[in-house]
């Protein structure tokens, strides 16, 4: 996949989206967007050129299983976040992480140790010093 | 002047809080998403029933110290502490992962000293002629100003600068997103709440910066975390290392200090600004401009003095005119009111030995946080040398963390994986993700400047006689910069070639 291509693709496409929006704003409204998009469409074309013109990506530019492999962790992290909270989701997803990820970094105790810091540092760093109540989760009344 | 110092060496209570303001105001420095502001907000409630100097004094440490605290993170963990730390991230997380981790903080813990003296030096020798500075100083300077830090950080991003051009105005663009504040028009918002209060920079700097750095640490990939450098010198050595750089480039930190505070002075344009204007100055002061992004200490320095000074020179206006310089002096002019202080032109006439006090602190609280970040630089170096795949997942949830504490919206974590996804692909790519986060801080900014300017001159404000000079200043330095680039570049490949 090439990603220069891809990634020039998508600002010229955000950008034409927002000049498209303008015209519906009184010009005081559209102007600094306008001339950002107007610019910024422009530069992403150049580049998107010079993208084509370069036939052949080069093997760093080429995304494989490990980034998908990275990117499911983040989404799991993130998942666990929103479904259970801070504390519960936060503490398994680094449970599960430190167990799991490869290379594996700990053994059950190890791991069970690095998840169960998390809640205390959310109730009790985050709750009881700092007053701050993180997000609880979705799933446990948000 | 000295009976500022006296009175507040005389009084213990005052003194006591200097010294629990310090560590307090680093730690929130610390935790990216926290920062002096959140800092100013959750000490408010304790403030009401305290003694007028010894409030004072707390007030100011506090937020004086947040930009030294915020160093740790930015340097040894590659996550910015505070959004002028987004100038540092590069160069010092760089540092860091060649295993001079311990010589980027000293260097940055000393500049940041000498930063916060200067900055009181200028804002105790400044007085005189505040006024006069400020009147010079109009919408149509401060846009130019704002699109000069979007194009020094597009030359400074690399190989391409249509691809920084590119990004920057990307960051431009997500700045708007949002009611915009003039006339109150939803604009790009997607008919979304979330999108209504637009996108937090808090958000898009560790979307941009943090998680990228991690997932590709995740993959155990080289290009973060732990060390990947040779460890030049033991921690001492580094420690001396950071003093002998800051020593070498000490024109460079003086002047940058000198940049900071007087942007500082200016309302409105506040630390990101000062940082980047500095970031930018020492990139195109230096004899190898093309080492900047790479582990150039000089991109640790200058940034560094420049947020610490700035504290000084925001304090100008908002003690002595009642104008905040920034959001934080806002805050904390709003702290000041329930200690029975009314800052105004007025303040200093009625209150001569108070503001001496206070000058007096921001200098005793530059220099013990400057110390105490150095005395930590070794213990936070083994954070930095930790493997990187342990920290992996922490890292993730204080980053989501701090985007929840500064937007309390869960929705926000959503806005969070879209920005990494594009940080990650930047990142990949080698793409430049440093004009983005510049476009994003100052779009509000250049929006408004560009606006009131139009209002009031019409398109003949660009040739007022301060906006001709600004914009050859812009030309003529960008220009200078990127041929300065160019023959590095060339001289790099060159060395390479030898080499191999």
């Amino acid at each position: 996949m090439r990603v220069d291509l891809a990634l020039a693709a998508t600002f010229a496409l955000v950008f034409a989206a927002a000049l498209i929006e303008l015209p519906a704003y009184r010009w005081q409204v559209a102007l600094a967007p306008g001339l950002a998009a107007g610019i910024g469409l422009a530069l992403a074309g150049l580049v998107g050129l010079a993208a084509i013109r370069r036939r052949h990506a080069a093997p760093e530019a080429r995304w494989g299983t490990d980034d998908l492999r990275t990117l499911l962790w983040f989404a799991l992290a993130l998942g666990a976040v929103l479904l259970l909270g801070f504390a519960l989701g936060g503490g398994l997803y680094v449970f599960a992480h430190s167990l799991a990820a490869h290379p594996r970094l700990a053994r059950l105790p190890v791991a069970a140790l690095c998840g169960a810091v998390v809640p205390l540092v959310v109730t009790q760093l985050f709750g009881r010093m700092l007053q701050i109540e993180l997000y609880r989760g979705l799933l446990l009344g948000g | 002047m000295l009976g500022g110092l006296s009175a507040l060496l005389a009084d213990p209570a005052a003194l006591a809080w200097l010294f629990i303001a310090i560590p307090v105001g680093m730690a929130f420095g610390a935790v990216p998403g926290l920062g002096g502001k959140i800092a100013l907000i959750a000490v408010m409630p304790f403030i009401a029933g305290m003694d007028m100097l010894a409030g004072c004094v707390f007030l100011i440490s506090l937020h004086a110290v947040v930009h030294t605290g915020a160093a740790a993170p930015t340097i040894m963990l590659g996550i910015p502490g505070t959004g002028p730390s987004t100038a540092v991230v590069a160069d010092g997380h760089a540092l860091a992962r060649q295993g001079q981790g311990v010589r980027a903080l000293s260097a940055a813990a000393i500049a940041s000293g000498i930063g916060g003296l200067i900055g009181t030096l200028v804002l105790a020798l400044i007085v005189p002629f505040a006024l006069g500075l400020m009147q010079l100083v109009s919408y149509p300077e401060i846009f130019l100003l704002t699109l000069f830090g979007i194009g020094f950080s597009a030359v400074l991003s690399g190989d391409s600068m249509a691809k920084g051009l590119t990004v920057g105005a990307f960051g431009l663009l997500i700045a708007f997103i949002g009611i915009e504040p003039v006339y109150g028009t939803p604009r790009f918002t997607l008919g979304s709440d979330v999108l209504g209060d637009g996108i937090h920079l808090v958000t898009a700097v560790l979307a941009l910066y943090a998680i990228p750095e991690m997932l590709i640490a995740g993959k155990g990939s080289a290009a973060a975390g732990a060390p990947t450098g040779t460890r030049r010198g033991r921690g001492a050595g580094q420690l001396a290392g950071g003093l002998a750089d800051v020593v070498r480039h000490r024109w460079l930190t003086l002047r940058c200090s000198v940049m900071g505070a007087l942007v500082g002075i200016i309302p409105g344009l506040g630390g990101d600004v000062a940082a980047w204007l500095c970031y930018g100055h020492a990139a195109q002061s230096s004899r190898t401009p093309e080492r900047f992004g790479k582990g150039a200490v000089e991109g640790v320095i200058g940034p560094e003095a420049a947020n610490n000074s700035k504290e000084g020179g925001a304090l100008v206006p908002t003690l002595f005119l009642g104008i905040p310089g920034s959001s934080g002096m806002a805050i904390l002019l709003v702290a000041l009111v329930p200690l029975g202080i009314s800052p105004g032109p007025g303040l200093v006439s009625a209150n001569s030995e108070l503001v001496w006090a206070m000058v007096w602190a921001l200098a005793l609280s530059n220099i013990v946080a400057a110390g105490a970040l150095i005395l930590l630089a070794r213990p936070l170096n083994r954070i930095a040398r930790l493997k990187s795949s342990m920290l992996v997942p922490y890292i993730y949830l204080l980053a989501m963390a701090s985007v929840y504490i500064s937007t309390t919206e869960w929705r926000s974590l959503l806005t969070l994986a879209v920005l990494s996804l594009l940080g990650y692909a930047l990142l990949r790519r080698n793409w430049p993700r440093a004009p983005f986060v510049i476009g994003l801080i100052l779009g509000a900014e250049a929006e408004e400047a560009l606006i009131k300017s139009l209002s009031l001159w019409g398109p003949g404000f660009l040739f007022r006689p301060v906006s001709l000079l600004l914009i050859a200043t812009l030309f003529l330095s960008l220009w200078q910069l990127s041929l300065r680039l160019k023959r590095g570049s060339k001289a790099a490949k060159r060395g390479r070639a030898h080499a191999g």
